[in-house]
């Protein structure tokens, strides 16, 4: 009987907290957006992407946020409490239905008198176009010489679901950096070991079978064939400022060289190893015909202020192994600006770079920004998705219709991954933060989130494989090339060692 | 149900032997240990120096999970917070014991068949020698040693009665163990266990079954790959020993085993009881008084009174407390790196740093510390010097290194505060907020509204001695001397950087330097040249043979004539066996002592000339 009872008044209480949360708003603040967080308002989603889980920034009892479109039964959250949890499957299903359609947010606040507000409608919009599935990254503190914990995550981009790939407490503590896959595969990838004994191996990856390069090499970018990576071998120093960014670096010398996979040699062509030049953050173009990377004439460390890099591109012959002329892209001396870090996007029509006032490491410069060049027209133009922070580490999804970044703009000093559409005229739509179960996640992590890389799907290949590359002999690759490249403005190798 | 009452009188008689020595031995053990670890140890200088944290968050529960003995050792964690306060430190402490000591005495009345006696507090002893040094996991160890125990002695009072269904039970409770405590609470019940069938109940094969069994799980996840040997061997944080771990996991066996094959005490003939109960003292009950003594002394005297001076340094450092820092700093014998760093902080808060800083003789020494503890030690002045760039770098050097200790957040909030950072500022201030006891609360609205500055951090900034540096000096490694004169340049009355710079040159025998910065001495208000830098310019004009002119100011009569007297003693005992002894019991104090000593340390060609 006292069961029967309970339960009964438990059912009308409920429905008094329904009635009470579900009530009409009285007050209408049309023209105000409500304050949330992280900022999901104007956006454009991809169809296959997790719930935006948010926190509304305004001052109320209770909440209520309607998510709709124009097909399908919209998600109707109350809430005590301002942080608002998307049901996943509902969230799928209506992004789903709604391919290309606006969508709606609907947010409402109770104080505790006199009664409900509702703001102005938060309209975003679903992309026909599906993002990449998996994001790779590298998840770090605020490092500077010493690391510890540090390894390279993926992400699943429909769900909260993040795994690791490898960490260094996995081997022999030492840095791996520069995940780099080929094609967005997640078979085939290349990583950095730095510091195993002094030795700075390569891991490769081919369609999940780890080898170990041995070679020093920095910054990697695949051809598009699988048959080779161009590499840089830089000199690189880590620098600090008594204002501002403390953090800096310093590229005294650098080259770019060519690993072929297939027959396990490099060399150090004098068309990207130029005497007199430093050559450094190379990019294929998606049909293999082009190598863009940047470029400069060596300065003095006391010079690190004028140091500004050339975009440089040249082309190449696959077959033959024939090099062009080096063609200059994009002139620092025209933009008063040092370009970095060029991503063609895979259907070649767009060209992402990094440009910052000078140096080449952009992730350590507040004034990073991101520029995209037609490279039909070959006109130059920074897109509004840029802030007053650091924004490079940029990656094009398979279709080109996705850019991933990272960005420091929520609080200066910690990069978070940065999602933009890029619609058919390569507009570039106002970019969101990498969603998170706990909407206030970014609020208490020490990490920051480097080198974010779209993937087709999952890395499959165990860590354990990982950590055994990495520190057993069995299978392990010493790649044949010149001792010293005569044409080489530098000595390649393990004197260039420094990767930040 | 009369016969049940009486069995039970019976074994907790039994289990309390030799009465009433044994429970009052206990007792007074746990209360000893209880004052001993809270006024001897005090915890809250292991919680300020070595940790562990424990942050109210899942991300920080989630390696836990994914590794056998995680879930002992995050409860570990968690108990180590209450070290926060010496006396909370101090009872956790006991009940561990209390508890460890009863399921102890369980285990062995059953396996031995008799009263555990003395042997039963053979583990409290252990686990108070592992509770001597800092950064030991003693909360972890206790809790696996505790649940360990407790499924034991579950086990060896539980009816079953049949050797092979007790086996299969304790196979499948060593493997839950392996997964809760890790490794070595699952061998330690399953030897228990193996000990118990084996010998209450005279079947060897099904009591070697048990262990066999409790080794299934554990080589199961290593095969499958999920768990390294490392990881398996040793599940629980740094700082253990592990002599004494083993000691400690051995200890209940063993003694079980001794006591059951012990030969079974002869009947007597039941004896009056006496009048009072210490008429029944007889040479039993004085062994264990005398064993408890000997225990204490063993506990007493492996205590490292250095690490507590050092780990005081530490505390009071970081409190403000600054003539206990240097009341801490007279009592150690060789002062590390840290150590010297807070010593100068110290020396310069109380007003000292320039007079007194080669008083403490013991910075000759070298010391061996942790690179993570030295930059944490160093990035509190460089903030107070306004050198806030290379505090944030030898800050995030120390994160890294030891993880999101509450000091080291609060000082990169307010870096960050200083930096135009403020929503970084919150992150730090979060993060410390899931710390228990750190009190800083977290901004609901991050990062949208401001999240301004907290009273106490604007307290803080208020009384920063030093502004900021404002200039860019761009700079490899940390050139504390450059960057101050970077500073001095900017503002040549900043006393705290004039001290400084003078602490680091002659610190580093740059003596050309710091006589060269004694110009500025007529900046400040000093009734005279400080000591130190009248014993290094006398030092200078002695090796270079050349005068330096002061402004008005001289060097003082008794401070040439002291000279001479070392130079002349110097001579003397070069060569002699006590001779640094005799230098240093003289002339200790002075700059020149420190000088000499540190030449003698570098390699000749580094040496020039020396007095």
């Amino acid at each position: 009987m006292t069961r029967v009872w309970i339960i009964t008044m438990m059912r009308i209480g409920w429905l008094l907290a329904a009635a009470c949360l579900t009530r009409d708003p009285l007050e209408l603040r049309a023209a105000e957006l409500p304050r949330i967080f992280p900022d999901y308002i104007g956006v454009t989603l991809p169809p296959n992407i997790a719930p935006l889980n948010f926190k509304i920034q305004e001052p109320a009892a209770a909440y209520r946020v309607e998510l709709r479109s124009t097909k399908g039964p919209p998600i109707v959250i109350s809430s005590p409490n301002p942080t608002i949890r998307i049901p996943p499957k509902a969230w799928a299903s209506l992004l789903r239905a709604n391919l290309g359609q606006p969508f709606y947010w609907d947010i409402s606040a109770r104080a505790t008198s006199p009664g409900w507000t509702r703001f102005a409608t938060v309209t975003n919009q679903i992309a026909l176009e599906e993002i990449d599935g998996w994001l790779a990254y590298r998840l770090l503190k605020p490092i500077f010489n010493y690391y510890t914990h540090l390894g390279i995550y993926q992400r699943e981009l429909a769900s909260f679901d993040q795994r690791l790939i490898l960490e260094q407490d996995e081997y022999n503590d030492s840095c791996l950096n520069c995940h780099t896959p080929l094609n967005r595969s997640p078979n085939t990838f290349a990583f950095n070991i730095r510091g195993s004994g002094g030795k700075n191996p390569m891991i490769l990856v081919i369609s999940n079978q780890p080898v170990r390069v041995e070679k020093t090499m920095g910054y990697l970018a695949w051809h598009p064939s699988g048959r080779l990576l161009a590499f840089s071998a830089n000199k690189l120093s880590l620098l600090f400022h008594t204002r501002g960014e403390t953090r800096d670096v310093f590229d005294a010398n650098s080259d770019l060289g060519i690993y072929r996979v297939d027959s396990n040699t490099f060399l150090f062509p004098p068309a990207i190893a130029a005497p007199g030049r430093n050559e450094t953050w190379p990019a294929w173009s998606p049909d293999g015909r082009y190598l863009y990377f940047s470029s400069a004439d060596p300065q003095p460390l006391e010079k690190l202020r004028q140091l500004r890099y050339d975009l440089m591109r040249v082309s190449f012959d696959l077959e033959t192994g024939q090099w062009g002329q080096p063609e200059l892209m994009i002139s620092a001396a025209e933009t008063g600006l040092s370009i970095l870090q060029p991503k063609i996007s895979p259907d070649g029509r767009y060209l992402l770079v990094t440009l910052c006032k000078n140096g080449s490491f952009p992730i350590f410069k507040s004034d990073s920004d991101l520029y995209v060049m037609d490279l039909a027209t070959r006109r130059l133009r920074r897109p509004d998705i840029n802030s007053d922070q650091a924004d490079t580490w940029h990656s094009w999804s398979s279709n080109s219709r996705w850019v991933v970044f990272s960005s420091k703009r929520i609080d200066s000093l910690l990069a978070r991954p940065y999602f933009s559409y890029v619609d058919e005229h390569g507009e570039f739509h106002k970019p969101f933060v990498l969603p998170q179960e706990d909407p206030a996640f970014y609020g208490f992590c020490l990490n920051t989130f480097n080198v974010p890389e779209l993937m087709q799907g999952p890395v499959t290949v165990t860590k354990r494989d990982l950590a055994r590359a990495v520190v057993e002999s069995r299978k392990v690759l010493s790649p044949q090339g010149p001792a010293r490249d005569s044409s080489a403005g530098s000595q390649p190798g393990q004197d260039k060692s420094g990767y930040p | 149900m009369p016969q049940q009452r009486t069995n039970r009188v019976v074994w907790v008689g039994t289990l309390l032997r030799p009465w009433p020595a044994f429970p009052v031995g206990v007792i007074v053990l746990l209360v000893s240990s209880f004052l001993y670890v809270w006024l001897r140890v005090e915890p809250r200088l292991e919680y300020h120096s070595c940790g562990p944290y424990f942050y109210r968050q899942r991300a920080f529960l989630e390696p836990f999970l994914g590794r056998p003995g995680g879930l002992a050792n995050y409860a570990g964690v968690f108990l180590a917070q209450l070290n926060y306060l010496d006396y909370l430190g101090a009872l956790v402490f006991v009940l561990t014991e209390g508890m460890v000591l009863l399921t102890a005495v369980f285990c062995l009345a059953r396996i031995g068949g008799r009263a555990p006696g003395l042997v039963a507090l053979v583990p409290l002893f252990v686990l108070l020698l592992l509770r001597n040094r800092y950064g030991c996991p003693v909360p972890a160890l206790s809790v696996g040693l505790f649940l360990a125990l407790a499924a034991s002695a579950a086990n060896v009072w539980s009816p079953w009665r049949r050797p092979w269904l007790a086996t299969t039970i304790s196979g499948l409770i060593s493997s839950l163990l392996f997964c809760l405590a890790g490794l070595w609470s699952a061998l330690l019940f399953a030897v228990l266990s193996c000990l118990f069938v084996f010998i209450r109940m005279g079947n060897w094969s099904a009591g070697l079954s048990c262990l066999v069994l409790a080794l299934a799980a554990p080589l199961l996840a290593v095969g499958k790959g999920n768990l390294r040997i490392a990881e398996l061997v040793n599940p629980w944080p740094g700082g253990v020993n592990w002599a004494l771990a083993a000691v400690l996991y051995a200890s209940v066996p063993v003694a079980g085993a001794i006591l059951a094959f012990l030969p079974e005490p002869a009947a007597t003939p039941p004896v009056p009881r006496p009048v009072r109960w210490f008429q029944a003292a007889r040479l039993g009950e004085g062994v264990v008084v005398l064993a408890i003594l000997l225990g204490w002394a063993a506990v007493w005297l492996t205590f490292d009174r250095r690490q507590k001076f050092l780990a005081e340094m530490n505390y009071y450092a970081s409190c403000g407390q600054y003539e206990a820092v240097l009341a801490a700093a007279k009592e150690v014998k060789a002062l590390n790196d840290p150590a010297k760093t807070r010593l100068e902080l110290a020396l310069y808060h109380s007003g000292r740093l320039a007079e007194e800083l080669f008083s403490f003789h013991n910075l000759v020494e070298e010391a061996p510390s942790g690179a993570g503890e030295q930059c944490r030690a160093l990035s509190q002045p460089l903030f107070e010097l306004g050198l806030i760039s290379d505090a944030e770098h030898m800050a995030c050097e120390a994160l890294v290194m030891e993880g999101d200790r509450p000091d080291l957040l609060r000082l990169l909030a307010r870096i960050n505060l200083l930096k135009d950072r403020p929503q970084a500022a919150q992150v730090f201030l979060n993060v410390l907020s899931l710390i228990p006891f750190q009190g800083e609360h977290a901004n609901d609205a991050w990062p949208i509204m401001d999240p301004g500055m907290p009273t106490a951090e604007r307290a803080f900034l208020a009384r920063m001695p030093a502004p900021v540096l404002t200039n860019d000096v761009l700079h490899e490694e940390l050139p504390v001397g450059r960057l101050l004169d970077v500073v001095l340049t900017l503002n040549p009355t900043n006393q705290m950087a004039f001290e400084y710079a003078m602490a680091v040159y002659l610190l580093e025998l740059d003596l050309e330097k710091a006589v060269k910065h004694l110009r500025l001495l007529g900046n400040f208000n000093y009734a005279r040249i400080p000591r130190p830098y009248e014993e290094a310019l006398v030092l200078f004009q002695e090796l270079n043979g050349v005068s330096f002119e002061l402004k008005g100011r001289a060097i003082r009569p008794e401070t040439t004539a002291r000279f001479h007297q070392f130079r002349e003693a110097a001579r003397k005992l070069q060569g002699r066996a006590n001779g640094r002894a005799l230098m240093a019991a003289n002339f200790g104090d002075t700059y020149w002592y420190y000088y000499a000593s540190r030449r003698r340390e570098q390699p000749a060609e580094a040496q020039t000339a020396a007095p």
